[in-house]
């Protein structure tokens, strides 16, 4: 059942982001055409169309996840979801997981696009330049920045990557929670406003907490390319390179809390309008 | 056998507002049960309680047996009085949908009804009126064989001529396995239907009788229901 939930979740998600992802490959190609001709005042207005797209893939997804979870389950919709022979975990974990996979489904593009992008430009600049003088280039480049150890790489990135999708599952599980909590019977009636107020104060109060966490527990992880993980009795700078092990505890634990307390109050104080 | 329906002792309020007062009642399955009642009565409180929309009573609920929760929601087919199918879908998907989450749906029965109402396919839910949605949704509900179909205002937005088509349709749809509990307002049009009639005033059970021994009055359901709740007027 839940893997029919997932199924249909994506297919929804789909419905929401697919325009803009056509879009995305419009004006990619519009740019290869550009370069290719060499059209120089195309080329310009297709970088400008592809920055715009790979931005609006960003923001197009946050805010389909957003609407879509509302929708679908506190508005008219919710009758449907709700009537559904599943648990609430089993209907957050669904919206959870879709969620994370558009999410990072977005970032990839937007890291794909911009990289098409630089490696068009880079062809374009190869064959103003010359081979043989961005030869030329690299080697005075390599020349400056030593290469790292293959193993460090592939920890540091995969230690980053990790972060990264502990923050956006973050994200997510908030964002569901501040919207669940606004659907319970004193925010209900006032509209969207409890759940964007509730989501700052939550937010807040979460970030003084791991600011609090990375001072008084100083141990943290430093990620770099030379060395991999390095963990350190240091107060962490709480970035993507350096972050404080209670702090990441503490983001897993309230992640956690976030998705079970929504599926708490769903089985409990939700009432349908 | 399990009752389809027991309701021992329900309360339900919102805020200071107590929309059911301790309603007690229970069915056998293979019954056709009109839920009546004046505007505001808890009609669609107690119908969302029993399909698992509602958590927040008091007292005790069960549907064949188990208190609404996964089990009583894959044996439930539930129709709220607004559209609620996704407006992105076609209407072949949402049949899709169904067959998905309902190991009771029957998709070649939802075919056959598409047709019979003369509703498309490929033909996308928001480009057909409200009337168009209702019938899909309705069509979609019964074309489950589900234990217990639950009908919040199944004629609210249809128009007369269809209204006695969608009526024929329960019937023929429903087994003597099943139950139907269908809530309306448009008693005249839906009485010939039923088998029983539970008539809820004042968040409490007002009257709870076949429609044999009501007939025996010589007196209408709908008559029976203006002399019940004729302090409502």
């Amino acid at each position: 059942m839940l893997g029919k939930m997932i199924k249909n979740e994506m297919k929804a998600g789909l419905h929401s982001v697919a325009l803009v992802y056509v879009a995305a490959v419009g004006a990619l190609a519009a740019v290869a055409f550009s370069l290719i001709f060499k059209i120089m005042w195309l080329t310009a207005i297709a970088l400008i169309a592809v920055v715009a797209v790979a931005l609006g893939i960003l923001l197009i997804t946050i805010v389909s996840i957003i609407a879509g979870f509302n929708r679908s389950l506190f508005r008219d919709q919710g009758y449907l979801t709700f009537t559904l022979p599943l648990t609430s975990g089993q209907i957050l974990l669904a919206k959870g997981l879709c969620s994370f996979i558009w999410l990072v489904l977005s970032y990839l593009s937007v890291l794909v696009i911009y990289g098409a992008v630089f490696s068009m430009t880079f062809a374009l600049a190869r064959d103003q330049m010359g081979a043989e003088n961005l030869e030329m280039v690299k080697q005075l480049v390599n020349a400056f920045v030593q290469l790292p150890d293959k193993a460090a790489v592939v920890t540091a990135i995969i230690a980053i990557a990790s972060r990264v999708f502990l923050l956006i599952v973050f994200a997510i599980a908030l964002v569901f929670f501040s919207i669940t909590l606004s659907n319970v019977r004193p925010f209900q009636r006032q509209g969207f406003l409890p759940a964007v107020l509730i989501f700052v104060v939550v937010f807040l109060i979460t970030q003084l907490i791991s600011t609090l966490l990375n001072i008084y527990v100083p141990l943290s992880v430093t990620v770099s390319l030379a060395e991999g993980l390095k963990l350190q009795t240091q107060v962490a700078m709480n970035t993507l390179l350096n972050f404080g092990v209670a702090d990441v505890i503490f983001q897993l634990a309230i992640t956690c809390f976030f998705f079970g307390f929504s599926a708490w109050l769903m089985n409990h104080k939700i009432n349908l309008k | 056998m399990n009752k389809i329906i027991e309701v021992n002792d329900l309360h339900k309020s919102y805020g200071k507002n107590e929309v059911l007062k301790g309603l007690t009642l229970s069915y056998e399955p293979g019954q056709i049960i009109g839920l009546l009642g004046p505007n505001g009565c808890g009609k669609t409180t107690l119908m969302k309680i029993l399909v698992g929309l509602i958590h927040d009573y008091e007292g005790d609920v069960r549907i064949d047996g188990q208190a609404p929760g996964v089990y009583s929601k894959s044996i439930t087919a539930y129709l709220p009085e607004r559209t609620y199918l996704p407006e992105w879908m076609r209407a072949g998907e949402a049949i899709d949908y169904f067959q998905d989450f309902f190991a009771d749906f029957d998709k070649a029965k939802s075919l056959e009804l598409l047709r019979h109402f003369g509703l498309e396919e490929k033909q996308k839910i928001k480009s057909m009126s409200k009337g168009m949605q209702e019938k899909l949704q309705l069509l979609i509900v019964m074309s489950r064989n589900a234990r217990l179909y639950c009908l919040d205002e199944p004629l609210g937005g249809v128009d007369p001529a269809t209204r006695s088509a969608i009526l024929d349709f329960i019937m023929q749809n429903y087994t003597d396995k099943s139950t139907v509990l269908i809530t309306t307002h448009l008693i005249n049009d839906v009485e010939r239907i039923f088998n029983s009639v539970l008539m809820i005033g004042n968040g409490q059970v007002a009257l709870n009788s076949s429609i044999d021994e009501l007939r025996e009055s010589g007196k209408t359901v709908e008559d029976i229901f203006k002399e019940v709740f004729s302090f409502a007027w």
